[in-house]
């Protein structure tokens, strides 16, 4: 997946479990575990929901990989 | 995600007739076996096993249905120690063989469902033809109900726990509209796995269909399927290809 993130970083700040951040984003406990492993890709809506609840921007959760190599050249 | 390897219009027409000339090779190189083995078994095997089994078909399905009951029912209890031992764990990959074990009871009991209501299609013939008592045939008919109405049971209890450790989640099993709330109660990345799953159902179709009315054709000499069966693949085929083009016009609509 094209899609970099620091959701578990985030959510350690929070002091919150996977469950209580998928009921504050309105996802289940294993998608947010899909997230944080990199193996699904939220939604536009869903990774602003994510973004709201940590209070930072969301390009801070998640990066673009292509992106991040183009930073690196 | 793997990625498809591009092919140009002249290598994928080159491929498709090497595949249609090599079926239809082996087609008919198989076609001419099973009738030259059908030809040798006609005399005495294959009836012969058949009636066997038509006598044996009541014995068959006792032995499937406590099988069936017996390994969903040892499954969901297995998930639900399991569950208990949780105790509110932060470990992931607690909750990863939670979810794997909760998945066989379901499995099994809807997999057990099918083949206990195709093997009574067995016991119903095998009546029809006078190699099974009638009486037996009703007591079959009745732990069918039985058995049924316990594996939904187990479905219920599993759907149950499920939504112990996933609290979002609704619906009630026994209840009509449950897929419906199910599906509904069901996040972005959850309806993404069902359609996903669904899709690759739907495109088994084509090859099983195809394969089953060869097969029907291959029987047709030796046994008196009549057009029923032909009828019942074309529309188990039919209705599901409907069905698509119909939910994918009106999601483009």
């Amino acid at each position: 997946m094209p899609l970099r993130n620091h959701l578990k970083e985030h959510r350690a700040r929070l002091g919150l479990n996977q469950q209580q951040l998928g009921s504050l984003v309105k996802a289940s406990r294993q998608t947010i575990s899909l997230i944080e492993r990199g193996d699904y890709s939220p939604s536009v809506t869903l990774a602003l929901k994510i973004s709201k609840v940590c209070g930072v921007p969301v390009e801070t959760i998640f990066e673009y990989e292509e992106d991040i190599a183009d930073e690196q050249d | 995600m793997s990625k498809t390897k591009m092919k140009t219009k002249k290598q994928v027409t080159h491929s498709f007739c090497l595949i249609m000339l090599a079926s239809g090779l082996f087609g008919a190189a198989l076609s001419f076996a099973v009738i030259v083995m059908m030809k040798s078994a006609l005399s005495d095997g294959l009836p012969g096993l058949y009636v066997s089994l038509q006598r044996l078909s009541p014995w068959i399905f006792l032995f499937l249905a406590a099988a069936f009951l017996l390994s969903s029912w040892w499954s969901l209890m297995r998930a639900r120690r399991f569950c208990r031992s949780l105790n509110d764990s932060e470990d992931e990959a607690f909750y990863q063989q939670a979810d794997r074990y909760l998945d066989q009871p379901l499995a099994i009991s809807n997999i057990g469902t099918i083949v206990l209501f195709t093997w009574f299609g067995m016991v119903a013939v095998s009546t029809f033809e006078k190699n099974c008592g009638v009486y037996l045939f009703l007591l079959i008919a009745f732990l069918l109900i039985a058995e049924l109405v316990l594996l939904v049971l187990i479905q219920r209890k599993t759907v149950e726990q499920v939504k112990l450790l996933n609290p979002e989640k609704r619906g009630d099993a026994l209840d009509i509209r449950f897929q419906k709330e199910w599906l509904e109660s069901c996040d972005e990345q959850e309806q993404l796995c069902v359609y996903r799953a669904s899709y690759k159902a739907f495109s088994a179709l084509p090859v099983i269909s195809g394969s089953l009315f060869i097969l029907l054709v291959l029987f047709l000499p030796y046994a008196r399927i009549g057009f029923l069966p032909f009828l019942c693949v074309g529309l188990l085929w039919l209705v599901p290809t409907i069905i698509y083009f119909r939910e994918a016009k009106r999601s483009v609509s």
